[in-house]
């Protein structure tokens, strides 16, 4: 019985029916996953990088420190997408990863954890550099192909979710006024009267400052604010 | 056939055979068909299907031989490309769920047993011919490697490309299945 194997399988390779693949056939594959290695890592840092960078750019951080109810909708407004899209390439470069001795052998959670933690830092470097801020710019003068409709969505504004920016134009004791003009949009331009939470003084602004307030709009154009914060970006 | 073939390593005998030297295929066929049939049975127990799935792994590793670091182990290279055959051949025609391997998630310590008697060694082997059947196929293919194949824990890691712990866990798991299952039938009316 196990003779006929051998013999089966000599049979074949003596016939030509199976060839051995070349040494460059192995380097080229290695070569080909070693390069969609980089490329997701790439992608990941970009992406990663850029949900930062819409995040600090839309002013979205600055909820962070309006208490629950600014850390809810910081989490509304998060762009999910990029994150999705994110945890998708770091999937991706692991199951890449796993084709190596290194790869295999490091523990799913470990790795997953290790390459997350990889990719933070990687956005987080590529964020501090000017590059999405250039892109931002190139986007605004409509020479962004492609990407140009992500990049414009960063000044999309939030009205919706009870987020306004603005650049202030009167300040008195206990209420001021911003007003923003964005010259391309309409939904998101307009001029509010903001009632401040308790406890803010409207003195430490000044005309022409850009400002972020969160709160509800509680009579047309006058906004009932729990959380105001200088915005200049 | 050159006659010194016989004596040279699984290793030697891969390098030649990916300079063209068949004879030196046949060779290694001859030392690895008993035991891939072995190995392959415990996956597919027609014995026509394990034959042809062991053929088809034998030509693969003909297909793939100047990929292996002549470096290395022959043994955990061979075994892995006849584990994948075999995989296939079992799933070849049934739908399977993706399933996630929880044992692979977390590192867990490893230690191999090298306290383990002859006797000790002799009774595991003897219980894992006799309840290897009901154990589910991640236990099943670790006790073959280990117990029936005598790969080392590293080996058994790359051949199932597992983290070295993962070996150890699920081998200490398939020996508590294995105990229970026999125990089990030992009660049955």
């Amino acid at each position: 019985m196990t003779t006929s194997i051998k013999e089966r399988v000599l049979e074949k390779i003596e016939r030509g029916e199976v060839s051995m693949r070349s040494r460059a056939h192995f380097a080229l594959q290695t070569a080909l996953v070693a390069a969609l290695l980089a490329l997701a890592a790439v992608l990941a840092a970009f992406v990663g990088s850029f949900a930062l960078f819409s995040v600090r750019q839309s002013g979205a951080d600055l909820l962070l420190g309006f208490g629950g109810r600014g850390v809810a909708t910081f989490f509304a407004l998060f762009p999910w997408f990029s994150l999705a899209l994110l945890l998708a390439l770091l999937v991706a470069i692991e199951l890449l990863v796993r084709r190596f001795r290194l790869g295999y052998r490091t523990p799913l959670l470990v790795a997953l954890a290790a390459l997350a933690l990889s990719a933070a830092a990687l956005a987080y470097a590529l964020a501090a550099t000017p590059l999405h801020s250039a892109l931002l710019d190139r986007a605004d003068r409509g020479e962004l192909p492609i990407l140009g409709e992500f990049y414009e969505g960063v000044h999309a504004g939030h009205e919706g979710a009870g987020v306004y920016r603005g650049v202030v134009t009167t300040i008195a004791e206990e209420r001021f006024g911003i007003a923003h003009e964005d010259g391309d949009r309409d939904t998101d331009d307009g001029s509010w009267t903001v009632v401040p939470p308790a406890g803010f003084d409207c003195a430490s602004l000044h005309e022409g400052e850009r400002v972020l307030v969160a709160g509800s709009l509680v009579a047309t154009s006058t906004i009932q604010a729990y959380g105001v914060r200088p915005y200049e970006r | 056939m050159d006659p010194s073939l016989e004596s040279r390593t699984d290793e030697e005998l891969a390098t030649a055979v990916a300079r063209n030297n068949h004879d030196a295929f046949g060779v290694l066929m001859d030392r690895y068909q008993a035991k891939l049939l072995r190995y392959g049975r415990r996956f597919l127990p027609d014995p026509d299907r394990a034959e042809d799935a062991v053929a088809e792994a034998f030509l693969k590793a003909y297909e793939n031989i100047k990929s292996f670091d002549a470096a290395r182990r022959f043994s955990p290279w061979l075994y892995r490309i006849a584990h994948n055959t075999f995989l296939d051949a079992l799933r070849r025609g049934r739908r399977e769920p993706l399933a996630l391997d929880l044992d692979a998630l977390v590192a867990h310590p490893s230690y191999e047993r090298d306290t383990e008697s002859e006797d000790d060694a002799r009774e595991a082997r003897e219980l894992v011919e006799r309840g290897l059947a009901r154990l589910p196929e991640r236990y099943r293919e670790v006790l073959v490697l280990y117990y029936l194949e005598s790969l080392s824990y590293q080996e058994i890691a790359d051949v199932l490309q597992v983290p070295l712990g993962t070996v150890g866990v699920r081998l200490a798991r398939a020996r508590a299945a294995l105990k229970k299952g026999i125990g089990d039938r030992h009660h049955e009316p």
